[in-house]
């Protein structure tokens, strides 16, 4: 059985490909840091519960997305049926960190009519001294989106929990605030008061019929 | 993308490699089509994840997380949006019935198409893979396994409830299972296990061969061949494992069962999917490729290759690159192939393409040949699969084989087929032979023309005569013999001859057959004629054939004149046609043939021409002397007297003697032979066959003063008259040749004849005496006189009842006796007693009396 959650978030991990996107998902998820690592294919998702209150407990499932997509379009469902984002890049590539513009903007094309909550996620702080991005102008162009900006490192467990969790507790923030709702076919929020795992007998006729009609 | 559309309107399919497409004239084995209607539809937007294959349908899972069922050509029937993302696999039970659909977000769903929902769970990780029992429908097999971090089996307990159970974990994610009767088949990263869900054990696994490959680019193609051949490809390896029954004796604490790899071999490209074909393998490869421009790798088209597996390699039976949508951004793990057991259909699944490979048919196969241009094969096979083919017609390959021969300048070929191929189609024949015209072509054609079932215009026969009249004589005449007069309309030729024969009058073969064509066409007089101006020996066949001995009444003359013999086996064998009378009339001009006429008649009846018998003579004596005698002879109805006069007009003496002798002249006759031919040998003869003394006397009498005759006389007459007569006769002084050697001959003639008279006495006593002994002897034996024995005249027993009385017998030698009593008392005057009976008989070899007395 389940652990009994309060709520699912689903997040997404963005961002180019290399700046690693799946590491740092690997990192909060499983706790351990992957030295080498095939590129992602396709999207991987992965799911952890967190404590934001003593006995609040939210499930995150995260989707982590392969930089490099071949069938970018496709990626879209996972963007619409998203609560939160993390935006990766790296601090150690340039190219990585002006490309976030452009995943913002793709970002808010597929994500219409819903909103995704994003944090842009400085990555690899642990290789301060190959810094190509500093952490001014990074924060700069977080405020200008109106985004928190963290410097995150998956090899030295730096600020991993902090970037998920804090992420997790402003959309609990919204969702309390009515500002994000559940709503119907879409899966960025679920509550955890209705158990999904098995439904009622009674609704599996139900939903057959409308489907037949 | 647009690249990738723009290569829909392009071909498919094209054979590999560029070499092998030169030296191999080979057939491929299969033939490609894309999957379009909905498909196409579905794939503009969406791009396909996963596929299954029903024997009735199809279900396509998509990146956008539908579900589409639909119809083998492509048509949506159903659709279930099942998630927002990728499909990963759909699982259908053998029914059909019942689907399971797991995908990227975790959701795993298992429901009835017709009964409604039955499992519906996420989970905390993609699910990769699912697979329900094959016999889901039945209540007891409510089963099935999903998998992404772990294999599950889900089981429905008695309380309506799913439990589910781990049967493996550990080993990376579960990519690939393949449920097939009680076995399942699975792969992870480490390699490929397979479960047996009636012991719930697991029986084996093949370990991976290449684990440099990450597995999840290049995941692991399972696919059983049967329920216990399980076929294994991964990467470039393939193994072909049978699960196999073990033996009691070794089974202590093992699994039942354990697992063979029976073939195992590589490949040349990835491999993205297998099934199976008979005992071939129908593998699907991805290929890369560097570009030789660029030293970059690249995804060329997959390929699709049938092989046949050997224990420890394989055999490339065919193998096509296929152009799919979008093949340039595939990876080796976008592609499936899926398959369909029953039709040997087989489905390539890529992103943006669905391509369905069938088994050629004879359809196929005749299309190949055809573009292959071997046109007889295609025939061939068309007709050894005339039920089976559907889009071929055989008349249809037909009229192409005969288009492709008149191309190539095969006309004879052409036109020889034109007869299998047409059969009695006539207007697709009149067609043919108006192509035949457009190109000069028309002779070749002509020999094969039907002529008759079917019959074509009278126009195409006429205008291929009048193709050859212009150009061949001899051709047109043996197609006019050849063609059933029928066809053409007579007078139109008769004409076009005509016409032709103004130019060249004295052409034989016109002129012949323009005498057919007048036969046929019954105008009998003018064949007839053109014959005999030919002197065509038909002309006999002619007449025979069509009995045309009224027309040739008048034209006797002409057919004697032509050939007598045959004219008059043919006047004579037909009598009761043409009177005797008519031809003897008919002849009246020229008696020679009225001769030959009138002889073969005699010949063949002394009596029939009898009253012309009197005409004969003077014609045999003009035109046939040496048969004369011989008429004369065996007629009976001639005239003497007029014969005679008519050889003694012509001095025929032989003829003369003959007619002499048979009127009784035999005097005349003789003297003839003897003054007119001076043959003293033939009148000897002929006086030894009238055996007349008197004529003897008068050849004696002529001879007397000729020594020659003389001569000829003693040396002949000897037998028949005495000699002496002749020698007296002769005169004193007279010399005659070879006297001395003639009296010679006669005294030694009288000599021989003396001897033989001497010879025959000696005989004759010697016989008599003989004769007399025997009957001596004869007399000599004993009578038996007995109780048996009667009296001739009375007819009573001979001898007395009573021994006693005394008693007289008479025996004669003739074995006859009598009571003396009985006979009549011997007469006075002979002495002698004769037996009754024989002597009234009048015979009576020795009829003595023999008395018996007591």
């Amino acid at each position: 059985m389940e652990a009994i959650w309060l709520y699912q978030f689903r997040l997404i991990v963005i961002g180019d490909s290399t700046v690693g996107k799946s590491c740092l998902i690997r990192r909060f998820t499983e706790g351990r840091f992957a030295q080498v690592s095939d590129p992602t294919v396709g999207v991987d998702f992965f799911s952890r519960l967190v404590e934001i209150e003593p006995g609040k407990r939210i499930k995150l499932q995260i989707w982590d997305t392969a930089g490099q997509e071949r069938f970018r379009s496709i990626t879209r469902a996972y963007y619409r049926n998203s609560v939160g984002g993390l935006l990766l890049f790296d601090i150690t590539n340039r190219r990585s960190f002006q490309n976030v513009h452009e995943w913002l903007e793709e970002t808010k094309v597929h994500v219409q009519p819903y909103q995704i909550v994003f944090v842009l996620v400085g990555h690899k702080c642990d290789l301060d001294t190959q810094r190509q991005v500093t952490r001014h102008e990074a924060e700069k162009l977080a405020a200008a989106y109106g985004m928190k900006y963290i410097e995150t490192s998956a090899r030295d467990a730096i600020n991993v929990e902090k970037a998920f969790t804090d992420l997790t507790r402003d959309i609990y923030e919204l969702v309390k605030r009515g500002e994000i709702t559940i709503q119907e076919g879409w899966e960025g929020v679920k509550s955890g008061f209705v158990p999904n795992v098995v439904h009622s007998s009674e609704e599996v006729v139900k939903s057959e019929r409308r489907c037949l009609c | 993308m647009a690249e990738a559309e723009e290569q829909e309107t392009g071909s498919l399919e094209e054979s590999t490699d560029e070499s092998e497409e030169e030296e191999s004239e080979e057939e491929p084995k299969l033939k490609y089509e894309r999957l379009s209607n909905g498909v196409t539809e579905i794939l503009q937007k969406d791009a396909a994840s996963c596929m299954t294959v029903h024997d009735k349908f199809l279900a396509l899972g998509t990146h956008y997380g539908k579900v589409y069922l639909l119809d083998v050509q492509g048509n949506i029937t159903q659709k279930f949006d099942v998630s927002p993302v990728k499909i990963n696999q759909i699982s259908l039970d053998e029914s059909g019935e019942h689907m399971g659909v797991c995908s990227e977000d975790g959701k795993v769903q298992v429901f009835g198409l017709y009964s409604g929902e039955e499992f519906h769970e996420t989970f905390d990780c993609p699910i990769k893979i699912i697979a329900v029992h094959p016999h889901f429908v039945r209540s007891s097999c409510k089963q099935f396994v999903t998998g992404g971090k772990k294999l599950l089996l889900f089981e429905r307990s008695w309380m309506n409830r799913w439990k589910s159970a781990v049967l493996h974990e550990g080993e990376g994610n579960i990519r690939s299972v393949k449920w097939r009767g009680h076995l399942i088949a699975w792969a992870n990263n480490m390699g490929v296990k397979i479960f047996d869900i009636i012991s719930k054990q697991r029986i084996t696994n093949v370990p991976r061969d290449d684990i440099s490959l990450r597995p999840d680019m290049y995941p692991c193609s399972l696919c059983w061949k049967d329920n216990v051949t399980l076929i294994i490809g991964w990467g470039t390896s393939v193994k072909v494992c049978s699960v196999k029954e073990r033996h009691a004796s070794e089974m202590r604490d093992l699994p039942s069962r354990y697992v063979e790899i029976v073939s195992q071999f590589e490949t040349e490209f990835y491999i993205s999917g297998l099934a199976p074909l008979c005992d071939q393998l129908v593998v699907l490869s991805y290929v890369k490729e560097i570009s030789e421009k660029t030293e970059r790798e690249y995804c060329a088209r997959p390929r699709l290759d049938i092989i046949q597996p050997l224990s420890e390699t394989c055999e490339e039976i065919s193998s096509d690159a296929l152009t799919v949508r979008g093949f340039q951004e595939n990876e080796c793990r976008d592609y499936h192939l899926e398959y369909s057991e029953g039709e040997s259909l087989f489905y390539i699944v890529s992103p943006r393409d669905v391509v369905v490979a069938k088994e050629r048919d004879q359809d196929d196969h005749i299309d190949w040949l055809l573009e292959k241009k071997k046109y007889e094969e295609a025939l061939m096979a068309a007709e050894i699969s005339q039920k089976n083919i559907k889009r071929h017609k055989i008349l249809d390959i037909g009229l192409a084989y005969i288009n492709h021969l008149v191309e190539r300048g095969d006309y004879d070929i052409a036109a020889r087929k034109c007869q299998k191929i047409l059969g009695k189609n006539a207007a697709l024949w009149e067609y043919e032979v108006y192509k035949f015209k457009e190109i000069g072509q028309l002779k070749a054609i002509s020999p094969y023309l039907p002529r008759g079932d079917p019959v074509l215009k009278p126009l195409i026969y006429e205008m291929i005569l009048h193709e050859f009249l212009e150009s061949d004589y001899e051709g047109f005449a043996t197609l006019i013999r050849e063609w059933p007069g029928d066809l053409y309309n007579n007078s139109v030729i008769v004409q076009a001859v005509r016409d032709h024969l103004k130019k060249d009058s004295q052409n034989k073969t016109l002129l012949k057959t323009l005498a057919e064509l007048y036969t046929y066409d019954k105008n009998y007089g003018n064949a007839l004629e053109i014959y005999l101006t030919l002197r065509h020996k038909d002309v006999f066949q002619l007449i025979h054939k069509h009995n045309l001995f009224s027309s040739i009444k008048d034209k006797i003359v002409l057919l004697m004149d032509f050939d007598s013999e045959k004219a008059v086996d043919m006047l004579l064998d037909n009598e009761d046609k043409i009177s005797i009378k008519k031809v003897v009339e008919e002849l009246e001009d020229r008696p020679e043939l009225q001769h030959v006429y009138l002889h073969k008649l005699f010949k063949r009846d002394h009596h029939k021409g009898q009253r012309y018998h009197e005409k004969q003579i003077s014609l045999y004596a003009e035109y046939d002397r040496p048969n004369l005698l011989p008429f004369l002879r065996d007629s009976t109805h001639c005239p003497l007297e007029k014969a005679l006069e008519i050889c003694q007009q012509r001095n025929f003496v032989e003829e003369t003697v003959y007619l002499l002798s048979r009127m009784g002249n035999s005097r005349s006759a003789l003297k003839m032979i003897m003054e007119e031919l001076h043959d003293v040998d033939k009148a000897i003869e002929f006086a030894k066959e009238q055996d007349d003394g008197e004529l003897w006397e008068d050849l004696i009498l002529y001879s007397i003063d000729k020594p020659p005759f003389i001569t000829g006389l003693l040396n002949n007459i000897g037998t028949h008259v005495d000699p002496i007569l002749l020698i007296h006769r002769i005169k004193e002084g007279m010399e005659i040749p070879n006297l001395r050697d003639s009296l010679v001959k006669i005294l030694q003639d009288y000599n021989l004849q003396i001897l033989l008279r001497e010879g025959c006495k000696k005989i004759l006593v010697a016989d008599s005496l003989s004769l007399l002994k025997k009957m001596h002897r004869t007399q000599m034996k004993g009578v038996l006189v007995d109780e048996e024995n009667i009296c001739e005249s009375c007819l009573s027993p001979i001898l007395p009842s009573d021994a006693a009385k005394p008693f007289s017998v008479v025996v004669f030698h003739c074995r006859h006796m009598f009571h003396k009593e009985c006979l009549p008392m011997p007469s006075m005057n002979s002495a002698a007693q004769f037996c009754n009976i024989c002597s009234a008989k009048n015979r009576g070899p020795g009829s003595a009396i023999l008395e018996m007395k007591k």
